[in-house]
């Protein structure tokens, strides 16, 4: 498995990654330290907001023009808000990264965030929140659950944001907001595949004027640890009843992470993971059944779910899937195959340069390290059985489980 | 040549071979044969029969099959379509070969063992009943059982159709299935590799050809489906007809002014309108699904509930401007532009290739296949595309599917008379 990069600075004070491989096109990157995290009550899902109107015109291009630009490159271009960041990717043929980058400029150093533009994308994003969330009970019940686990962190608002925080969203705590976090310093550069010789003298060239800080956050509030279960059920119009299961989790870069991956392919990866096997196919009491983990900065939030499978009972499931949860144990075999599943997965990823962008980015932005990836892979071969349980104890337990219940109106 | 292929027939079987050295291997196998043959009143045969062949093979149960595969981080899928069945394989180079010893086992002896029929019956069944939980998919459900009007293509499975298939009708019906001289074997990897899985899965392979006898289906007339989900803050929105198959000469042109229309993006005349515009939704797409037989048009799209009239409407309005007016030049360009430039970026992975070769064998495409789909690209004007237009698109025979609340009901009253769908459970 290959990967290496190199690190450079810019005269703007931006750092910039390159990642060289084979490949028939170049993924330009740029990610900006502008998460959900760093919003406040009253603003929550502004650097959503922000993300979207960066799509409505800059001082030399009109509204969509950079999306249609990009499309008649037939190249893939999208952006997307998390926790921790917000990320623009162009995925296109190398001869394009002049004009790519040209754009990017233009509307990272001169966007125009035009008022009615503005008023007509909070309603877009209105509509966006109802399909992920409002709209449905799953979007819903990952809403709810995230607010359980996190209570004093950020991480408790969605990213997306309230509703009522959209609907009073204006223009001008945007323009702020983006004054503030669309800084050199506090953006990075990722470029992976056939990266042209000039791009650096490209990025010079067209983002040299860009200037700022890095802002001075203050220090966000830690979560206290959780001294016993908590609980929230819901009443929704479905047939299907289903249960969620969070626990806090610690961030990435944590030395746990790694432990942590392996216990979540175990229970959740495939029709051999235990949760499928003991839920959905030899107890039937499921008809689907897995997890995952949400892997953020400062913590992580590590979920389950079972979907109730016609004539079984929510509550049997729900506590069938919290026993199998919170039952430490592992096996060699499972060991072994929870450590080709990591590889499997890592040598697809590195298969496509915009998955090895991100994932050396994510290392970047959390741990200042790009190969945390392939470092997670070095740990879950070296882990040891012990480690594993002694760290699953220690998080999935019953003093620290949060659970979302959605059962059926009447 | 865009990308190396070699393209061979080997015990009545046809292959396309992609060399590449590197760490995975992927191959793709369909067989002519899928969902539109299942017998009325047993709905669900084919799919449950793809489903099953890893439930248990040669006396070896399911739990470990699965975990032999998984233990070396392989993936190996079958599943149904409307006209095939298929089976999707990715394995690490080093364990490629267990991984395929494993689908030869199952693919030509699977057990079907009757504890593992009820239990993925039961799961089928359940999961019928959820998809209602979900508006997105409970449209598209609808819309999949209403396109093709009496016509196979849109008999879907229900609780009672899955309780009614036994073992025998899954043997029976895996007796019709990969048939050698019927099926189509794509792989992307390296070499001596691809011998290797090639002898397993030929020795899986039953002698044999069939034939895939169901007639085309015809556009129906424009119908208004709706089902009611009480607490939908928002609607959603399915229209289409039944559309050309992938043998259709003019495929490329209905793909560019398919792009023109809806299918690209910010740069799309829908997206452009009812997005940008009016504001009414997130995001709204047009596709065509061409198949061997048939193919299917559809629109997608979700709006608020007092504004389902208006964007029906509006979406009908630009389908006809489309048929009466044409594409621009420049329009075509733009489009011309996306497919010339996005079709060699497509290619970067193992998996993305032996899913491009197997498409090219089932629908004999052509080993020159994808040079002629850029050459014939580059050269198409406004003056070919714009006579084919009303071939392919019928704003008159527009289904329409919407679910949504009581609003949304009232709104498409008001546009002409309106079927009401229930779900499995009669609401």
């Amino acid at each position: 498995m290959e990967f290496s990069y190199r690190l450079e600075k810019t005269a703007f004070s931006s750092q910039v990654l390159l990642i060289p491989k084979e490949a028939p096109l170049v993924s330009f990157q740029i990610w900006v330290r502008a998460g959900s995290k760093y919003e406040r009550p009253g603003i929550t899902g502004i650097s959503h907001m922000l993300e979207h109107m960066m799509f409505k015109g800059s001082e030399n291009y009109g509204p969509q023009e950079h999306a249609r630009r990009i499309q008649e490159m037939g190249g893939e271009f999208n952006a997307f808000t998390a926790h921790d960041k917000t990320v623009y990717f162009e995925n296109i043929a190398p001869e394009y990264l002049e004009e790519v980058i040209k754009m990017e400029a233009d509307r990272f150093l001169r966007p125009r965030f035009d008022p009615e533009e503005f008023l007509r994308e909070r309603e877009v994003v209105m509509e966006e929140r109802k399909l992920r969330t409002d709209n449905s009970p799953y979007g819903k019940a990952e809403e709810e659950l995230f607010s359980l686990v996190f209570q004093a962190h950020p991480y408790h608002w969605p990213i997306i944001g309230w509703s009522s925080d959209i609907e009073n969203f204006n223009r001008d705590v945007l323009v702020e907001y983006f004054n503030l976090r669309y800084t050199p310093e506090n953006s990075f550069f990722v470029l992976a595949g056939k990266i042209p010789e000039n791009a650096l003298e490209l990025l010079e060239k067209y983002f040299g004027p860009w200037e700022g800080k890095r802002p001075k956050d203050l220090p966000l509030p830690e979560e206290e640890e959780q001294k016993g279960p908590r609980r929230s059920e819901m009443e929704m119009q479905v047939q299907a009843p289903f249960v969620f299961l969070g626990y806090l989790a610690p961030g990435y870069c944590h030395r746990d992470f790694p432990l942590l991956s392996i216990i979540d392919r175990v229970l959740t990866e495939g029709e051999s993971s235990r949760l499928w096997q003991e839920l959905v196919h030899e107890k039937g009491l499921a008809s689907k059944a897995g997890g995952g983990i949400y892997p953020m900065a400062d913590y992580s939030l590590f979920f389950f779910y079972g979907v109730s499978a016609a004539g079984k009972d929510i509550r049997t499931l729900e506590e069938a899937l919290t026993q199998e949860v919170e039952r430490a144990f592992l096996t060699e075999k499972e060991l072994y195959k929870a450590r080709n599943q990591v590889l499997a997965e890592t040598v697809s990823s590195l298969e496509r340069a915009y998955y090895t962008g991100l994932s050396a980015g994510d290392g970047y932005l959390n741990c200042a390290d790009p190969s945390t990836f392939v470092k997670h892979l070095e740990a879950i071969k070296k882990a040891k059985i012990e480690d594993i349980m002694e760290c699953w104890e220690r998080h999935l337990n019953g003093r620290r489980r949060n659970t979302v219940l959605i059962k059926g109106k009447g | 040549m865009m990308f190396e292929r070699k393209f061979f027939q080997r015990n009545g079987a046809r292959i396309a071979v992609h060399p590449r050295k590197g760490e995975s291997f992927s191959m793709r196998l369909i067989t002519l044969g899928g969902k539109a043959e299942d017998p009325e009143g047993m709905e669900g045969l084919t799919a449950l029969a793809a489903s099953l062949i890893l439930h248990g093979c040669m006396g070896r149960p399911y739990s470990r099959i699965v975990e032999s595969l998984e233990s070396t981080g392989t993936s190996l899928y079958f599943s149904a379509g409307l006209e095939s069945a298929q089976a999707s394989f990715w394995a690490l180079r080093d364990f490629a070969e267990e991984g395929l010893a494993i689908l030869r086992d199952c693919l030509s002896h699977p057990d079907f063992p009757p504890e593992e029929l009820e239990k993925e019956k039961n799961r089928a069944i359940s999961e019928l009943r959820r998809i209602w939980d979900e508006p997105e998919e409970a449209a598209s459900r609808i819309f999949a059982g209403k396109i093709f009007p009496s016509h196979p293509y849109s008999r879907l499975e229900t609780p009672s159709s899955l309780s009614r298939i036994g073992r025998e009708n899954l043997e029976r019906r895996m007796e019709e299935l990969f048939l050698a001289s019927s099926t189509f074997i794509a792989l992307a990897g390296e070499e001596s590799l691809v011998e290797r899985a090639l002898e397993l899965v030929l020795d899986a392979l039953k002698e044999g050809k069939r034939a895939f006898d169901i007639p085309s289906p015809q556009p129906g007339p424009a119908r208004h489906y709706f089902h009611l989900k009480e607490d939908a803050e928002q609607v959603q929105i399915r229209m289409g007809h039944p559309s050309f198959p992938r043998n259709f000469p003019y495929y490329e042109e209905a793909l560019l002014m398919n792009y023109i229309l809806g299918g690209g993006g910010f740069s799309s005349r829908l997206m452009e309108r009812i997005r940008a515009k009016e504001g009414l939704t997130y995001s709204i797409r047009s596709s065509f699904s061409p198949m061997l037989r048939a193919g299917l048009f559809s629109i997608t799209t979700f709006t608020r509930p007092e504004n389902t009239a208006r964007t029906i409407e509006a979406i009908v309005d630009e389908v006809r401007r489309m048929v009466r007016e044409g594409v621009r030049e420049e329009e075509v360009e733009k489009a011309k532009s996306y497919y010339i430039g996005h079709f060699p970026l497509s290619l970067e992975t193992t998996s993305q290739v032996s899913s491009l070769l197997s498409s090219m064998l089932f629908y004999e495409l052509g080993e020159d296949y994808p040079e002629r789909f850029l050459s014939k690209i580059r050269g198409l004007t406004a003056r070919q595309i714009n006579p084919v237009i009303a071939r392919v698109l019928f704003p008159e025979n527009l289904v329409t599917v919407v679910v949504g609340n009581e609003q949304a009901l009232k709104q498409l009253e008001k546009m002409g008379e309106v079927e009401q769908v229930l779900n499995e459970g009669g609401k």
